[in-house]
């Protein structure tokens, strides 16, 4: 069967309804994708002589598939013309379908995702309540900002769990961070100004779905960041140095949870194993940056509450002193215990250091800001 | 903006009817659906919004003739008023050739009628297009109403409030009835080919 795309383009530009009459005057057959960066999987529209007669997205078919698609507001299309075998699912006609789901869009029943007008998904994020004191980023580097979004009060801008490999800086507001729990919706931190929304992760594994939702607190305007551009630069990265920015966002993601489970009343030293012995201890004079090979590396902090175990970190994971990430962890501010079977690398410092002098300002921004996050939420999980 | 249809031979031209809620819009629409049946290619579309309900239907004219070959196609709309409605009104607005402005004879609506003027004049400018240059009708529906003694307004009191600038054909309608809903179709499909034939100068 021959499978072409004859048309295509950005939605931003033509919308999903313009599109739907356009192949509609035309009588047109084939499939419609949709891709939108905050969904792993296109959207598909089949469209039999100019009217759609089955949809889908990774989670919904038929009609509900399509209503679902227009709140897709941004994001590329591709129209393939070829033969459509599938069956008249959808029995409604395409202006019927249009302006209905636009009706339904108006009065806030479709979900949006990648506008300003972006509507919130009616969680029970707001009755959460509101750290006051935002953690603000490093000053913005302007020269790698494509595009500004506005987001009004109470927006969502990423829900945990999705994909998406969108990477802002707020460029003026406040935005909640939320972590879905056992009890609802936690709020983790807030960032403010210079800060970014998606992490290393977003760059070095995009594949990976959000492990936060983020939310607009008032009016919001977002820098959005070329991330073509910074994938290009990570591609070209020392895999050793790839490792320990991906292990120091991981340290982030664990630590968040941690601090989650601690609100939801976890013990201090639940998830901690008994059999560990110490290997670095709290205060040591350590130079070295060690890459685990084997095993399981726990950190614990002594502060003025007690003993507080903050996380496990396995294989792939450094630990040490990092000279240019300043952790408030290992070795001054917290203990190292390991497993029986650790087994550990020793990593080449001074190629570390060479490999980060020569990243750009955005990605050294996004490396202090993950920093200055992960020593926040050590600090609050330890209050 | 009137669509040129190669595959199909045909121009597709849109024309919205706009005007404040129950002002009989619907009703126009109904109407024209029903008694232009062998015209209407497909069913009618009906999305039931706040307060009134957007409609849509394909309409083929007769007697309007052929166009350098081409049939003329009619796309119907009726666009909801509530401001919440903005996807809709955008999409209804969008490359629209031909407007009618249904206003409601009633005394008690005089201040919606300009109100929705008002507000139309607003959308068609967000939308890049100038209320005086549209091909443009008015009409003053519910006629009917004084025969059973509700108080309605002037045919010259109401061409003063809304026509007094514009100068635009207005037609007398009883919607309900199907007085004059027809006439007022006729004349905004006329004023819209004859616009579209200066646009692209065909008469010359």
């Amino acid at each position: 069967m021959e499978n072409k795309t004859v048309l295509a383009g950005n939605l931003t530009f033509l919308t999903l309804g313009d599109l739907l009459q356009l192949l509609g005057t035309d009588n047109r057959t084939g499939v419609l994708r949709i891709i939108n960066p905050h969904f792993k999987d296109p959207g598909l529209i089949y469209i039999k002589s100019g009217n759609p007669v089955d949809a889908q997205t990774s989670d919904k078919t038929g009609v509900d598939a399509i209503y679902a698609l227009f709140g897709w507001v941004s994001g590329k299309f591709e129209f393939n013309s070829e033969e459509v075998k599938h069956q008249d699912v959808i029995k409604k006609r395409m202006m019927a379908i249009v302006l209905d789901a636009l009706r339904v869009l108006d009065e806030g029943g479709i979900e949006t995702f990648g506008d300003a007008s972006a509507k919130e998904s009616g969680q029970d994020i707001k009755s959460a309540p509101a750290i006051t004191t935002a953690i603000k980023g490093p000053f913005v580097e302007y020269s790698s900002v494509v595009d500004e979004d506005e987001y009004t009060d109470g927006a969502t801008i990423v829900a945990q769990g999705r994909h998406g490999n969108w990477l802002w800086v707020i460029l003026e507001g406040i935005v909640d961070i939320f972590k879905q729990t056992e009890h609802g919706q936690a709020l983790v931190s807030s960032s403010g100004t210079g800060a970014f929304i998606g992490g290393l992760t977003t760059i070095l594994q995009p594949e990976n779905s959000r492990s936060a939702s983020a939310v607009a607190r008032g009016t919001v305007q977002l820098g959005v960041i070329d991330t073509q551009q910074l994938s290009s630069e990570m591609s070209t990265i020392d895999p050793e140095f790839k490792k320990v920015l991906l292990s120091l966002d991981n340290r982030f993601r664990k630590i968040s949870s941690r601090y989650t489970d601690i609100l939801n009343g976890h013990n201090k030293f639940d998830g901690l194993p008994l059999n560990i012995k110490p290997m670095i201890r709290q205060g040591d004079d350590v130079q070295k940056v060690f890459t685990i090979l084997n095993g399981e590396a726990h950190i614990v902090r002594k502060s003025k509450n007690g003993m507080i175990y903050l996380m496990t970190l396995g294989k792939g994971d450094f630990i040490g002193r990092v000279p240019f990430l300043n952790i408030d962890h290992e070795p001054s501010f917290a203990s190292v215990f390991a497993s029986e079977d650790l087994k550990l690398g020793i990593l080449d410092t001074e190629k570390l250091i060479e490999e980060y002098t020569k990243l750009s300002v955005t990605i050294k921004n996004i490396i202090e800001y993950t920093t200055v996050c992960l020593s926040a939420t050590t600090s609050r999980a330890c209050a | 903006m009137a669509i040129f249809n190669i595959q199909k031979r045909e121009i597709e031209c849109k024309i919205v009817y706009y005007g404040p809620g129950r002002c009989g819009k619907t009703t126009n629409l109904e109407y024209l659906f029903k008694a232009f049946k062998k015209q209407v290619t497909g069913e009618m579309v009906s999305v039931d919004t706040e307060g009134d309900s957007t409609l849509f239907f394909d309409f083929l004219p007769i007697g309007l003739g052929k166009i350098k070959g081409c049939d003329v196609r009619v796309q119907i709309f009726t666009v909801p008023g509530q401001q919440k409605y903005s996807s809709t009104r955008k999409l209804v607005l969008k490359g629209v050739d031909g407007i009618v402005f249904v206003a409601d004879s009633l005394e008690v609506r005089r201040e919606k009628n300009m109100l929705s003027l008002k507000d139309l004049q607003q959308n068609l400018k967000d939308y890049g297009l100038n209320i005086s240059r549209i091909p443009l009708v008015m009409q003053y529906n519910k006629r009917d109403l004084a025969d059973e003694g509700m108080p309605i307004m002037s045919v010259e009191k109401m061409g003063r409030d809304l026509n007094r600038q514009l100068k635009v054909p207005s037609f007398q309608a009883s919607a309900i009835k199907g007085t004059g809903v027809g006439n007022t179709l006729q004349e905004c499909l006329k004023l819209t080919l004859i616009s579209l034939q200066r646009e692209l100068k065909w008469s010359q």
